[in-house]
């Protein structure tokens, strides 16, 4: 889960580390107002997005994510032109994110700037502490293979410990008072780390400005799977949400994501859902979307899943991919789709390949309440017929779902 | 022969009285499966399913030799489970749970330096050698014994290659899921380590994904042996945008890096036979063994 760069600020202040002022904006008004609030007759004016390399990236005018203004009205201008805009960087892919607020802050003279950064690091199965003798060197990518990060491996329940840190100080040219100042903050974040159950903290850069240490930028992940014990980072995408809604949230216990092509697809389970992708592309279509159900779905989650792909407008064919295994049953599957079918029809071609539990009593079900259904042998069967079906698909579909349950649908969307 | 579970394998379940545990523990029973005993504190003394409750990990293993235990607690508790079993110093442990934090296993990994104890998952479907043990979530119907060994990090993939093997008539020797969870126990390597040892292995299968490093660590480790059997694998997820977790915590490419085409080129390098799709590992395996060269 990703937060903020004003939020990840927040929690680096309530820990002791230092950050130049700052308030959030949603309106240039609002952006013009916190700029005459702060001292100093400088400013930054920062998107904020969910992605990072915003100094690099570009909006549609060519402008940057991060920007330096000299008046509150020059400060109230560029929140006008970043909100509602989309910044397209390296982590965001081509269509870029939209921005929904500005951050604006002191601008920070540093007499020099480094790179700090903790990471859970899957490789070596660790957290990894990285410290870059230069500042916005690129991190994340970078625990397992960059050699100029200096890095090292921080014990899980007890942290790094000073002679561990000092070794990593050591390969940076610091020293007195800056060395022991940088060490402090290195202890302060690596515990945050561990406590507050992250998966990613960056300061990068973390200036020296006259012989303090100020975190000039902040990028923080955190592990979904850690929320249910900390009630404030789930107050922070919460706070986030109240103002944005973001599509790519598993809905209603499933992930779905929305695609540019037009071969409906829902498959249990994550791997199987990938290889559904990859058989679509395989027989030359391509997928209108990503729909993986955990393999504990029951039928409602199935009708859920069903009403989702079909209300997508691009959808020409739609394929269904299950292996039943454990609790999840191939008749589940069967059922969903006939209630579906008898309820409000269903007006795309369909090819279903069901296999494992209980697939031969639903294939026989959904044969005899569907005759028209191709039911596959395997998946590339399934991929092949429903990509054929779409290309043959007329013209763009009406859409028959009630508005309701639209609405019901985008009301479940809450994370997992 | 087989790998990792058999006949002989006693095992203990941890989390026994849990709705998901029991009808598991069940279906592993009526398969054959030597469960022993269920541990859930605070019951200790109780019986379920026939099985003897023991209050901690140490105390049911005392009582019944149990050399194995599979993990259904619950994620807020899942990583002192699995302490709890490594100190007890359990042979095999296998940690059906998924959604655990990440920190927590790193704590888990942690603490089984050292230690005897080798992990399955977490969010793994489980382990089964046809024929003598089931531990874990996967379908029965479709297995038979034979001589392919499979290693998997997707649930519904493993059961897709297991379908596959046993449709050309050559059944399984051990499947084992190592689990969807960036960091998890036994890895690719550990397996095919095992694999290679095991007489009754013929092929091995592979059935990887995008995200993180094992394919490219098998890659590795099989180009540097002669392993000796052939191996088959394939890579899902090849679509899949980049920087989009696909629904497996650990399957996200992140800036060009763990691309289902690299591990590809990976493993094909290595002498892996690499095929498209999953629907074709059952013809390549059948191709394999018939060619002259093996």
């Amino acid at each position: 889960m990703n937060i903020h760069e004003h939020q990840a600020k927040r929690l680096l202040r309530s820990c002791g580390i230092r950050v130049p002022e700052g308030g959030v904006a949603r309106t240039p008004d609002a952006a013009r107002e916190v700029a005459i609030g702060l001292k100093g007759d400088t400013w930054m004016v920062k998107a904020q997005i969910h992605a990072g390399g915003r100094g690099n990236g570009t909006f549609a005018d060519g402008s940057s994510g991060i920007r330096r203004a000299d008046s509150p009205d020059i400060v109230a201008g560029m929140a006008d032109s970043m909100l509602g805009e989309r910044l397209v960087t390296d982590q965001t892919g081509p269509d870029g994110l939209k921005v929904k607020a500005v951050y604006v802050e002191c601008f920070q003279l540093v007499d020099r700037e480094f790179g700090l950064g903790l990471v859970v690091d899957e490789r070596s199965r660790s957290i990894a502490l990285l410290l870059s003798g230069q500042g916005g060197v690129e991190f994340e990518s970078t625990a397992s293979r960059s050699d100029t990060v200096h890095r090292l491996a921080v014990h899980p329940v007890h942290g790094p410990d000073n002679g561990q840190i000092e070794a990593l100080l050591s390969r940076v040219d610091l020293d007195g008072n800056d060395r022991r100042g940088l060490h402090e903050v290195m202890t302060r974040l690596a515990e945050m780390f561990r406590s507050r159950d992250a998966t990613l903290m960056e300061i990068n850069p973390i200036g020296l400005a006259g012989g303090r240490w100020v975190a000039l930028d902040a990028k923080m992940v955190f592990d979904r799977n850690a929320l249910f014990r900390q009630p404030e980072i789930l107050a922070m995408e919460q706070e986030d949400r109240a103002h944005e809604a973001s599509k790519e949230a598993s809905m209603d216990g499933f992930n779905y994501r929305e695609m540019a092509g037009d071969v409906a697809c829902i498959s249990v389970g994550a791997g199987l859902s990938m290889a559904t992708l990859d058989a679509i592309r395989h027989c030359g279509g391509e997928p209108a979307n990503f729909l993986d159900l955990p393999p504990d779905s029951r039928v409602n989650r199935f009708l859920s899943a069903l009403e989702l792909v079909l209300s997508n407008r691009n959808a020409r064919s739609l394929m269904i991919n299950v292996f039943g295994g454990g609790i999840m049953r191939c008749d589940t599957v069967s059922d969903a789709i006939t209630l579906i079918q008898n309820s409000k029809g269903i007006d795309l071609p369909m090819a279903v390949r069901l296999a494992g539990t209980n697939a031969r009593l639903a294939n026989r079900r959904l044969k005899e309440a569907m005759p028209h259904v191709f039911l596959a042998d395997n998946m590339s069967d399934a991929a092949r017929h429903a990509v054929s079906a779409a290309q043959r698909g007329e013209k763009p579909r009406q859409i028959t779902g009630s508005p309701s349950i639209m609405s019901r649908l985008l009301a479940a969307l809450r994370p997992r | 022969m087989a790998i990792l579970v058999d006949k002989r394998t006693r095992v203990l379940c941890q989390g026994i009285t849990g709705n998901q545990a029991s009808f598991y523990v069940e279906r592993a029973i009526s398969f054959g499966t030597c469960m022993v005993a269920g541990v859930r504190p605070g019951k200790g003394g109780i019986r379920h399913l026939g099985l003897p409750v023991f209050d901690s990990v140490a105390q049911a293993r005392q009582e019944t030799g149990a050399n194995a235990s599979v993990i259904f607690v619950p994620r807020e508790n899942s990583a002192a489970a699995l302490i709890e079993s490594i100190e007890a110093e359990v042979e095999l442990v296998i940690c059906i749970t998924e959604h655990i934090p990440v920190l927590d296993m790193i704590r888990v990994v942690d603490a089984m330096k050292g230690s005897r104890t080798r992990l399955l998952g977490p969010n793994t479907p489980g382990i089964i050698t046809p024929g003598e043990c089931r531990i874990g979530i996967m379908p029965g119907e479709i297995f038979r014994p034979g001589s392919v060994g499979i290693i998997s990090r997707s649930s519904t993939l493993t059961y897709e290659a297991i379908e596959q093997t046993t449709r050309v008539g050559l059944g399984q020797s051990t499947c084992v899921g190592i689990g969807a969870d960036p960091v998890h126990g036994l890895g690719f390597v550990d397996c095919l380590e095992l694999f290679r040892e095991d007489d009754s292995t013929e092929v091995v299968v592979l059935v990887g994904e995008v995200g993180g490093s094992e394919e490219e660590q098998a890659a590795e480790y099989l180009r540097d042996i002669e392993y000796g059997k052939p191996v088959v694998a394939c890579v899902v997820g090849e679509n899949v945008p980049e920087n989009t977790r696909m629904g497996h915590a650990s399957a996200i490419v992140k800036k060009g890096f763990g691309t289902a085409q690299e591990k590809k080129q990976a493993l094909g390098s290595a002498g892996v036979h690499v095929v498209a799709s999953p629907v074709s590992i059952g013809q390549e395996i059948r191709a394999l063994l018939q060619s002259p060269g093996g």
